[in-house]
């Protein structure tokens, strides 16, 4: 598929919305945001590293501690607990669009066992198209973390795009040297709703 | 009546037009002798008339595909009634794209039409479609066209339907010679002749085809299309030793070399090289009448196919990628009819060796397969007939499989006929399904291994060698690969209310089960995965096709089609109705459930599908011209959101209508000229129709020397 061009101007413009959530019950209002994530596209090398209570990405020198949550390489992606870091995070995924996801579950959170055997699935989120050689995550999937803190988050990847060093799109036969994602997320540091 | 019938059918049987420019008058002879355009023997393996035949046919004959200015397989192809041509990826013209020319038939995709050449089944299927461009039309006589699933006379790949190329020459002795130019320096030059005895028959055909090409993205730096060129020769010999027996041989031989330049990681081109593609066929048939009521026909075939893409890096020139795939086919059949009171038995069987040996596979593989068949056709009543029909085919490397079909024609009077038929149609696993072992190490090294090279004896061993990290549950389920299935219904009514006027409705449906689809079995110590092949999918497609033709002058004809396709994946349908599944309405926005309405179908498929065609032959002036129109609406290409189909419109390629031209004179008794315009409102898609370039112009000159007959 030497001309498959990848359709994503919009993509570039990075939105960050700061919205609250207005609920009774609600003593602190969970944090929404969008946030472009450019990560290794390579299957080897180190992971990316993505904190909720920071809003985006922390530095690979602040591996060995809770300020991240989660970690992304090409389409993998390992949790700060376990085989994986010194955190308590853990994270779930949830069949139902973002905004329908108002609680975190009390349960159900799995970190990495080991390098291989990592707390998320590739089915779980994405999918592969053989034809286009191309990944996309599967809309409505959401994943919802328990922070390497113990705060709670909610998660939707809304695009995977293939991209350069600079976060510039490529498109095929350019081999992507880094994944660009685009992510939408609540961290909620008071509590499990949203 | 028969005369009649013969008057009434299809609009090419004019004969009398098409002999003034190259045929003798004197060749249009008897209505069964395979030639006439309103006989097709694609539908039973027996020469019926079209009006006769129980399952939809669409007959394209050579008046047409000249009329149209066609020269290759594709052209002519695309221009009929529910047929679409899938595209290529640009270096299909020599048969080595990446998906190649396909044909879609009733929405099932380019892998399930059988494609038959004189009757034998063609070889060379890349990613499991054959490229139709491979093959000129300058030496077709007809193309028979059957619709719905044929397994029970084909076997496999007549699923969603059979086309057959028929060379079959007229009588006669003549020589024609052609040449075209047009648009991107397209040159066409052909030499064809036929000569004839009492015993012995003669017919060849000769043909150079080049392009340099075009371009339809000027922001790429590759070429949508990069420039080719192809030689195909046939030679066709029938000899008739006595009034019961007559021998045919049939030979042909197609050499095509193309460009293939890449920019890797690249703005400019930086790698380059040929696709070289080499076909032939040899193929005997003894025709043998034991009586009046018992005819035999041995067929051997003997057919290859070698096709080698070899790149190399420009500034280094150190070899880039280079990968050959070379098929053999050989087959031998039998077929017996007998006519037993107003039952047609027809009795066949055979035996078929296949070959391959790629780059991609381990070793050179071997297949057997060995078939019958059984057909009755039984005249109920002069009005009425049932068919029935069984065949088994057994293959060494997956399961076996019986192919039943039943057809019922019923014409309930001078007007009116309905046809009906229920069939059944598989496609085998094909060779990379079974044995293809690829260990991909420029990306990030996941493996694919056909299900004959798969076993979890191997995985465990790998595993144990710390190779392979983790089995998946999903590897336990690999096993003997079943072929393709599929069931088809077909239901049409057909009113021919005066000659030359004909109005048909057909309803569809087929069933598919079995997709083969691959899934990850294992995970490697670096974390990639290993692919193997399952059967998982189920598919169906459904749909309403019409067709109009209607001769309102002596010299005008019109021709109209419409079909109506749904196509769903029955387990993504499926979890759309249960509100399990999510999309977006465009990049970045938030999910939303999909509703029932939302849910597009299969990808590649038009719901609407539209043609209209007229064509003028005044034949006191020698003018001739033609208007066709092809119109089909959006279709999905690709999937964003990761819910498996096309839901959004930057998943859609925009619907496109494509207007062609053509006006002809001919000039005397020998000379014709051509010019043509195809494409005239300019309607392209760079991305998703590669294959189909912008405005483009051509004009031919042939000139037709008929020798004296004696």
């Amino acid at each position: 598929m030497k001309r498959v061009r990848v359709i994503g101007a919009m993509m570039m413009a990075v939105v960050i919305g700061f919205t609250s959530c207005q609920k009774d019950d609600q003593p602190t209002p969970a944090v929404v945001a969008s946030n472009d994530f450019l990560v290794n596209g390579a299957a080897v090398g180190s992971f990316d590293l993505f904190g909720f209570e920071v809003g985006g990405r922390v530095p690979n020198t602040d591996s060995v501690t809770n300020r991240w949550d989660f970690g992304m390489r090409f389409e993998r992606i390992i949790v700060n607990s376990g085989a994986s870091g010194r955190g308590n995070a853990g994270v779930q995924i949830i069949n139902q669009p973002f905004d329908a996801v108002t609680t975190a579950p009390e349960t159900g959170y799995a970190f990495d066992t080991s390098a291989t055997q990592l707390a998320v699935k590739p089915e779980q989120w994405y999918l592969y198209n053989s034809v286009t050689r191309s990944f996309s995550p599967i809309a409505g999937r959401t994943f919802v973390f328990r922070t390497a803190n113990n705060k709670f988050a909610k998660m939707e990847i809304l695009t995977a795009l293939p991209a350069d060093d600079n976060g510039n799109l490529v498109t095929p036969p350019t081999r992507p040297t880094r994944i660009k994602y685009q992510l939408r997320f609540a961290f909620q540091s008071n509590g499990r709703n949203f | 009546m028969m005369q009649r019938m013969r008057e009434r059918i299809g609009l090419w049987t004019l004969a009398c037009l098409l002999s003034q420019f190259s045929f003798a008058q004197k060749t249009k002879v008897d209505t069964l002798d395979g030639r006439s355009d309103d006989v097709v023997i694609t539908a039973t393996r027996t020469e019926r008339k079209l009006t006769n035949i129980a399952v939809p046919a669409i007959v394209v004959g050579q008046k047409q595909i000249l009329q149209s200015g066609s020269l290759r397989l594709n052209d002519i192809l695309q221009e009929q009634t529910g047929l679409f041509v899938t595209s290529g990826t640009g270096s299909g013209a020599v048969g080595g794209g990446v998906f190649g020319n396909g044909i879609q038939l009733q929405g099932l995709s380019a892998d399930y039409t059988m494609i038959l050449l004189d009757g034998e089944p063609l070889i060379g299927r890349q990613g499991g479609v054959m490229d139709l461009s491979r093959f000129a039309v300058g030496n077709i006589r007809k193309i028979e066209i059957i619709k719905g699933p044929a397994s029970s006379l084909y076997g496999s790949e007549a699923m969603g339907g059979v086309i057959n190329i028929i060379t079959e020459p007229l009588s006669g002795k003549q020589t024609q010679v052609g040449a075209r130019y047009g648009s991107f320096a397209t040159q066409d030059y052909h030499i064809s002749g036929s000569s004839a005895n009492e015993k012995n028959q003669l017919y060849y055909f000769l043909n150079r085809n080049s392009s340099a090409g075009y371009e339809l993205d000027k922001n790429t730096p590759e070429k949508t299309l990069d420039p080719f060129y192809n030689y195909t020769a046939q030679l066709k010999y029938t000899h008739k030793f006595n009034r019961n027996t007559r021998l045919t041989l049939n030979n042909r031989y197609f050499y095509g070399k193309q460009e293939s330049f890449y920019a890797i990681n690249s703005r400019e081109i930086n790698v380059g090289g040929h696709g070289t593609t080499n076909d032939f066929t040899i193929n005997p048939v003894l025709h043998y009448q034991f009586s009046e009521k018992i005819k035999n026909r041995l067929s051997l075939v003997a057919s290859g196919f070698h096709f080698v893409q070899d790149l190399d890096s420009l500034n280094s020139k150190a070899n880039y990628y280079y990968d050959s795939f070379r098929q053999n086919f050989w087959r031998a059949e039998n077929q017996t009819d007998f006519q037993l009171g107003n039952h047609l038995l027809t009795v066949g069987g055979g035996y078929t060796l296949q070959s391959v040996l790629t780059t991609r596979y381990r070793e050179q593989k071997f297949q057997h397969i060995w078939h019958a068949f059984v057909q009755d056709e039984w005249k109920l009543k002069e009005n009425i007939s049932l068919i029935a029909g069984l065949r088994y085919d057994n293959n060494t490397d997956f399961a076996s499989r019986l192919s039943p079909k039943f057809a019922f024609h019923w014409q309930l009077n001078e007007k009116w006929t309905i046809n009906s038929s229920i069939g059944a149609g598989f496609k085998a696993p094909d060779f990379r399904q079974l044995y293809l072992s690829f260990v991909n190490n420029a990306a990030d090294g996941y493996s694919i291994f056909g299900a004959s090279e798969f076993s979890i004896a191997e995985l465990q061993r790998q595993q144990s060698i710390g190779l392979i990290a983790q089995i998946l549950p999903a590897a336990f389920a690999i096993q003997e690969l079943q072929p393709e299935i599929s069931q088809g219904f077909n239901f049409a009514i057909q009113f021919r209310p005066k000659a030359g006027w004909k109005a048909e409705v057909n309803v569809f449906r087929n069933d598919i089960n079995n997709l083969i689809n691959f899934i990850p079995v294992a995970t490697n110590n670096n974390g990639s995965s290993v692919f193997s092949y399952i059967n998982v999918n189920r598919a169906f497609t459904q749909g309403l096709e019409g067709s109009l033709d209607i001769k309102f002058s002596k010299y005008w004809n019109l021709s109209a089609g419409y079909q109506f396709l749904q196509t769903a994946d029955k387990q993504i349908l499926g979890a759309v109705k249960a509100g399990e599944v999510f999309g977006r309405d465009r990049e970045g926005a938030p999910a939303r459930l999909m509703r029932r309405s939302d849910y597009s179908g299969l990808l590649n498929r038009s719901a609407h599908m539209a043609n209209a065609r007229l064509f003028w032959d005044h034949t006191p002036s020698g003018w001739m011209a033609s208007l066709r129109a092809i119109y089909r609406s959006r279709w999905g290409v690709i999937d964003r959101d990761g819910n498996g189909f096309a839901n959004r419109p930057d998943e859609f390629a925009e619907g496109m209508l494509h207007v062609n031209m053509t006006v002809s004179k001919r000039i005397k008794e020998n000379w014709m000229v051509q010019f043509g315009v195809n494409n005239l409102l300019n309607q392209t898609n760079a991305m998703f129709m590669p294959n189909m370039p912008g405005t483009n112009w051509f004009t031919t000159l042939t000139y037709t020397f008929k020798h004296k007959n004696k």
